[in-house]
């Protein structure tokens, strides 16, 4: 393996200087019927570089992605791998070229332990070979061993089971898995989504040494700031054509959206100036055990209040606390000035605050009905009369939220499953929108959503406040929270570090209290 | 405000189009094949035998779409059956009978659902367990004797009785059908429990009471398997204690060919209905082929395994689609 590696990396430096790139696609063209997806796109990919690759939902991206994996074919142009003209027509054809995919989706075996799935469907065995043959298991955590410490300066026990290990470490115990097969391409679709800010930090540095190994990366990410960090160059997608294609010293996040979206952006965070009134919510020392303590503050009608801190601050415990999905062990939480206790969600909801979490897909979404069903759901009793459900009135409901909030769909009765991520959260915001509540907890709300949607998410959010609603938003978007929050709550190691104007401090700011050197409130 | 799109009013169900073309098919079919299948008598035997399917599958069609399973149905029918027979012979008013035998039912249901909430046994377990128990109470209590001289006329009306042209039991069904129909479709219950179906975690999250729409759909599924049950006494004057058996294997088949998705989320009543005579047709029509009864089972899977896989393969078209 170290040999290997040596080779690899000496093969890395020659490559830069004129040698042909490992993989090249030329005139790609794709299309699902009659839409054409996929429009004469060219891709380069140079040895040791990494790749970033950026454009909307629906711009193509994950087609061509899928393409380089085997899952899609395509439908005109040619590939070429190491200069030589190739066919990738199955997922096999692209693991042998060395080709591995990283997807949001982590595919790790919880009950397995890191070795075992760094090794799935390559175990070493003692003796001799095939299906019945004993492991040879303290090859294969030793090499784990390696492999996680020496190549990617992780430390992460190859023995604990998958279950125990982080989101992060899963993620690296895979990028593991495609060191160990020597994958020389290595794409990652949207790695950070879920990582917190030290986190990443930790992922971008082991992207790096995969680089310096001779490991090309392909980087596909919503996160501009993180592309931009990251990447030796940049591609841009639009509507199935590529529109740029640079190395990043020319590019700044303005431009990449620019490109992105194809005019100049007027607004990303449009900001509503609504008059803040009377206090909603106020929580006062409110503590659990082992996860958060002393939390107090307060949100106000007309009023964003958003809530940032690492992975593991307590921030999504403090707001689930909220809405009874976590208990709360002390302090307490008034309703504009009355004691409330939401040991449920029902009672939460009776008191008029809603809650849309993060994991869409997981916990707010039916996948398989329609929009009608996902947005009355939570209101299904404003729709009864003698027990019967009004299916005409739930249907004008519906109709009249999808206009307000500028979803596409082509009718109430479409699968949600078929609508794009910006749609369904704006179903999501519907649902609650329609139980009239008082306060909105958003977590994570523009996840995993593009650009131009995320701006609509934001303008579906200030509508809510100038009904004179009051909103929670747990992010772990600096600059989201700064764009669209009138005050920041930031949380680090359970406890509020720091509580600021939106108007008047930096994402520099946000970040120093995040990491408590902020000089903040407590201690 | 932009312009409100107007959408397209909702005029049949598509899921239910499959099911009546297989039905009309096979139908027709038979009538071809053989002249002495078509005829009005033939046709009420038909629908007669399909009364128990139908009455289970409909109970079957909403534990299914709550992505659950319900595999003690047959033992309820078996053991309310046992029990109506014994109050029958009794002497117990044929009004205090039918009470007793549907409490019976929605009692054993109502454990089901605290098995599956309370105590978080998988669903196919807990219910494998209560068939196997139920089953045998009724054999340790009749010794696997069967209960005769149940044919007392007004406890006969139930199984055996006309109203008009129409027999009763069939009128029961059809009562069943309308009530099933309204509940899951019109109200918050069978919202609910196709949304528990669809996804738990999403369920839970906009403060539906999971495990109570458990509870009462186990309850609801146990009360119609009793219902079920008292018919079959009634029409075959005696509880044989095999009574009901492979009831589930039917039901599920019945629940899976209307249209009814065994992961949850999705489920279709009128199919259901149309499934539970589609299997009673087949049983029938085999048996004026000349072809041996036997082949009952084979070729009531081959229509299992035809009407998922074409199930799957539009519901893939249609997300690829969407893609």
């Amino acid at each position: 393996m170290n040999n290997d590696s040596c080779r690899i990396a000496e093969k890395a430096n020659n490559g830069t200087r004129g040698v042909a790139p490992i993989l090249e696609l030329r005139g790609i063209t794709k299309s699902f019927g009659p839409v054409l997806v996929l429009d004469k796109v060219d891709l380069t990919l140079n040895r040791g570089e990494v790749l970033g690759f950026v454009g909307e939902n629906g711009a193509g991206k994950s087609t061509l992605i899928k393409i380089i994996c085997g899952i899609h074919e395509k439908d005109g142009g040619e590939i070429f791998f190491n200069g030589k003209k190739t066919e990738i027509r199955n997922v096999t054809q692209s693991q042998r070229l060395g080709i591995g995919a990283i997807y949001q989706e982590l595919s790790i075996m919880p009950d397995l332990n890191a070795a075992q799935n760094v090794f799935l469907n390559r175990e070493l065995s003692a003796v001799g070979e095939g299906l019945f043959v004993p492991l040879n298991s303290r090859e294969m955590v030793k090499t784990t061993r390696r492999i996680l410490g020496e190549d990617l300066h992780v430390d992460i026990d190859p023995t604990s089971p998958a279950r125990y290990l982080t989101l992060a470490q899963k993620q690296m115990v895979e990028i593991a898995r495609a060191i160990y097969a020597d994958k020389q391409i290595i794409i990652m679709d949207e790695p950070t989504s879920s990582l917190g800010s030290a986190e990443r930090e930790q992922l971008f540095k082991v992207i790096r040494r995969l680089k310096e190994r001779g490991h090309s990366v392909i980087f596909v990410s919503h996160h501009l700031d993180e592309v931009m960090q990251v990447s030796d160059r940049i591609m841009v997608l639009r509507d199935g054509r590529k529109v740029a294609d640079e190395t990043v010293e020319r590019f700044s996040v303005d431009r990449i959206i620019q490109e992105m979206v194809g005019k100049s952006l007027q607004s990303q965070y449009p900001k509503e100036i609504v008059p803040i009134g009377e206090p909603i919510l106020s929580v006062r020392g409110l503590g659990r055990k082992g996860s958060f303590e002393d939390v107090s503050f307060e949100v106000r009608e007309g009023e964003i209040l958003g809530i940032v801190g690492l992975e593991g601050c307590g921030k999504n415990e403090v707001i689930r606390s909220l809405f009874g999905c976590v208990r709360y062990h002390e302090g307490e939480i008034l309703h504009r000035g009355r004691k409330i206790s939401v040991r449920s969600k029902r009672e939460a909801m009776n008191e008029g605050i809603a809650f849309v979490p993060a994991e869409r897909k997981v916990e707010g979404l039916f996948l398989n009905r329609n929009i009608s069903w996902n947005m009355t759901i939570a209101s299904l009793r404003s729709f009864v009369r003698f027990g019967t459900l009004m299916l005409g009135k739930e249907r004008d409901a519906t109709q009249r939220y999808v206009s307000q909030l500028g979803i596409r769909a082509r009718s109430p009765r479409q699968s949600v499953l078929t609508l794009s991520g910006g749609n369904q959260q704006k179903v999501m915001l519907s649902r609650w929108m329609m139980t009239d509540p008082d306060l909105f907890l958003l977590e994570e709300p523009t996840r995993g959503i593009d650009v131009n949607a995320k701006t609509e998410v934001y303008r579906a959010i200030g509508d809510c406040v100038k009904r004179g609603k009051g909103v929670i938003v747990g992010s772990s978007e600096e600059e989201e929270v700064l764009g669209i929050c009138d005050r920041i709550i930031v949380m680090f190691g359970g406890r509020i570090s720091g509580v600021l104007d939106a108007k008047s401090v930096t994402t520099a700011t946000i970040k120093s209290y995040s990491l408590n050197i902020g000089g903040g409130s407590i201690e | 405000m932009k312009k409100a799109p107007v959408f397209p009013k909702k005029t049949f169900g598509i899921s239910s189009l499959g099911i009546i073309i297989a039905y009309v098919l096979v139908f027709a079919g038979l009538s071809i094949a053989s002249p002495n299948f078509l005829s009005l008598s033939n046709f009420m035997v038909l629908i007669r035998q399909a009364v128990f399917t139908a009455i289970v599958g409909l109970a079957m069609t909403f534990v299914i779409s709550m992505g659950a399973i319900d595999l003690s149905v047959g033992s309820v029918v078996g053991i309310s059956s046992m029990l109506a027979g014994v109050l029958v012979l009794a002497g117990w008013p044929v009004g205090l009978v039918v009470l007793m035998a549907l409490l019976l039912g929605a009692v054993i249901g109502l454990v089901n659902g605290f098995l599956v909430t309370k105590m978080r046994i998988a669903y196919f377990i807990a219910t494998l367990a209560t068939m196997s128990i139920l089953r045998g109470f009724i054999y340790v209590y009749s010794k696997g004797i069967p209960l005769y001289g149940l044919g007392k006329p007004d406890f006969q009306v139930l199984g055996q009785g006309y109203l008009g042209f129409l027999p009763v039991p069939v009128l029961i069904t059809l009562i069943l059908i309308c009530i099933c129909y309204y509940l899951f479709n019109r109200t918050r219950f069978g919202r609910y429990t196709v949304s528990i179906g669809s996804n738990e975690t999403a369920a839970e999250m906009v403060g539906i009471k999971i495990n109570r729409i458990k509870v009462l759909v186990f309850t609801f599924s146990g009360l119609m398997c009793s219902i079920a049950g008292v018919i079959l006494a009634s029409r075959s004057e005696a509880s044989i204690p095999d009574a009901g058996s492979g009831y589930e294997m039917d039901a599920i088949a019945a629940t899976v060919i209307g249209g009814t998705s065994m992961s949850g989320g999705k489920g279709n009543i009128i199919g259901t209905v149309f499934g539970a005579v589609l299997i009673s047709t087949i049983r029938n029509g085999l048996s004026f082929l000349n072809i041996n009864t036997l082949w009952n089972q084979v070729v009531v899977g081959t229509f299992i395994l035809l009407t998922v896989a074409f199930d799957g393969l539009t519901s893939r078209r249609s997300v690829a689609r969407a893609n």
